[in-house]
């Protein structure tokens, strides 16, 4: 590898981590429901990503790439995750809350989506945090827009059933 | 995002998501992580390629043993057949029985010197080294079988140079065995007069093997002799790989 290309690698690599580090630390977390195994999830994320810099022909679908790989990757750390949850004790972070939110609402509605199946889950995240369209998220998740569709639907509807038991 | 619900469940998210780390710290593990990861496959490789090699060479030394093995049966076992019946193929391990007509004794020499078979009177022979180059001058210690009762001498490529005196009625086997890299032609006797090719018709076998047997007939001398080809001078154009040659001096007297 050219001098000139190992050095502007290295500085697109350092941009990335400066613009997508901390937004996927977040989409790991909100899949992951854990924050160390979060970032180290995003951190083999990059790992595996970067080591196939050579191979990406557009560097700037780079993000896209880093998402997929986190929730691919996210599908290990969440059964990792439900396993240990089974054997200790349930010690949620305190976590701050933006003004127009209620505290007490966001926390319910956590705790339901946390219930939610791997893959509904991460579309749910994917969705609704995120933002993307279906067919990102379909790109993200590796499926068709209709199995996306039909995971959101399942996923409202799961939602919808466990808040109304928690309300009454 | 209209819906109550979907409104709820962001907002709940964004709420949820508000963990802050570092970037800056982050590349500075991703950096140390890739650098012990290259480290690693360059590890992993250096070990590969040394098992890979070790591997080689220990399959070569296994293979050049069982080549070793096996021209050291295919010698110690060469066919021996007096009179008629069907043609074993020189160098065949299953290809040592052997049926005498009444009146005839077998004899064999094996190319140390041992005698196998029923005891013989025919003394062992050094043995010349066997190489690639026929001697110059025949070994002046002959193997004679004594008279009466008629006698079969076996010889292979280990008594290349060797002489033997034999008697008329004698039978010489020549068993050059396959096997070796080298497709040996029909050993041929250079005065049929005085050792004449009898029967059976021996084929070469398909690894290179060949045999022939020979009648003492007449007094005189008569040399046996063969050509070692390896397969690529049978090419065209052949190759100039060096060739072997077998030669044994027969003497026969009354």
């Amino acid at each position: 590898v050219p001098a000139d290309d190992a050095v502007d690698r290295d500085q697109r690599v350092r941009a990335l981590f400066e613009e997508q580090y901390a937004g996927l630390c977040r989409l790991a977390y909100l899949i992951v429901g854990d924050e160390p195994q979060a970032e180290e999830l995003v951190m083999d994320a990059f790992l595996r990503t970067l080591a196939g810099w050579r191979r990406i022909r557009d560097l700037d679908k780079a993000d896209r790439y880093l998402r997929r790989a986190v929730v691919n990757l996210s599908r290990s750390k969440n059964r990792r995750r439900q396993t240990e949850e089974r054997s200790a004790s349930n010690d949620q972070p305190t976590r701050a809350h933006s003004v127009d939110t209620d505290p007490e609402d966001a926390r319910i509605v956590w705790d339901a989506v946390r219930t939610l199946p791997h893959r509904q889950r991460a579309a749910v995240v994917l969705r609704y945090y995120e933002d993307l369209p279906e067919a990102d998220i379909a790109d993200a998740l590796g499926c068709s827009v209709g199995t996306v569709k039909s995971q959101l639907s399942k996923a409202r509807t799961t939602l919808a059933s466990t808040l109304q038991g928690v309300e009454q | 995002v209209n819906d109550p619900l979907d409104r709820r469940v962001a907002d709940a998210l964004h709420t949820e998501a508000n963990m802050a780390p570092d970037p800056g710290a982050a590349h500075a593990r991703f950096l140390a992580r890739r650098r012990q990861r290259y480290q690693r496959v360059v590890a992993a490789t250096a070990v590969a390629a040394v098992v890979a090699l070790a591997a080689g060479v220990l399959a070569l030394t296994r293979h050049n043993e069982h080549n070793q093995t096996i021209a050291a049966t295919a010698h110690t076992t060469a066919p021996q057949r007096v009179g008629a019946g069907p043609s074993p193929a020189a160098g065949d391990s299953d290809a040592t029985t052997s049926s005498n007509p009444p009146g005839v004794t077998t004899s064999t020499i094996a190319a140390s010197g041992h005698a196998s078979g029923p005891p013989v009177t025919a003394k062992p022979v050094p043995a010349s080294p066997t190489t690639s180059e026929v001697p110059h001058s025949p070994p002046t210690t002959a193997v004679s079988t004594p008279p009466g009762g008629h006698q079969t001498v076996t010889v292979s490529e280990a008594d290349n140079g060797r002489s033997y005196t034999m008697h008329p009625g004698d039978t010489l086997y020549v068993g050059l065995a396959g096997g070796t890299g080298f497709y040996w032609s029909k050993p041929q006797s250079s005065d049929e007069s005085v050792l004449q090719p009898t029967g059976p018709a021996y084929m070469p076998t398909a690894n290179g093997g060949n045999a022939a047997a020979f009648l003492a007939n007449a007094d005189g001398h008569a040399d046996v002799t063969s050509t070692g080809d390896p397969p690529c001078r049978q090419a065209n154009p052949p190759c100039m790989a060096p060739s072997k040659s077998f030669v044994v001096y027969v003497t026969v007297v009354g």
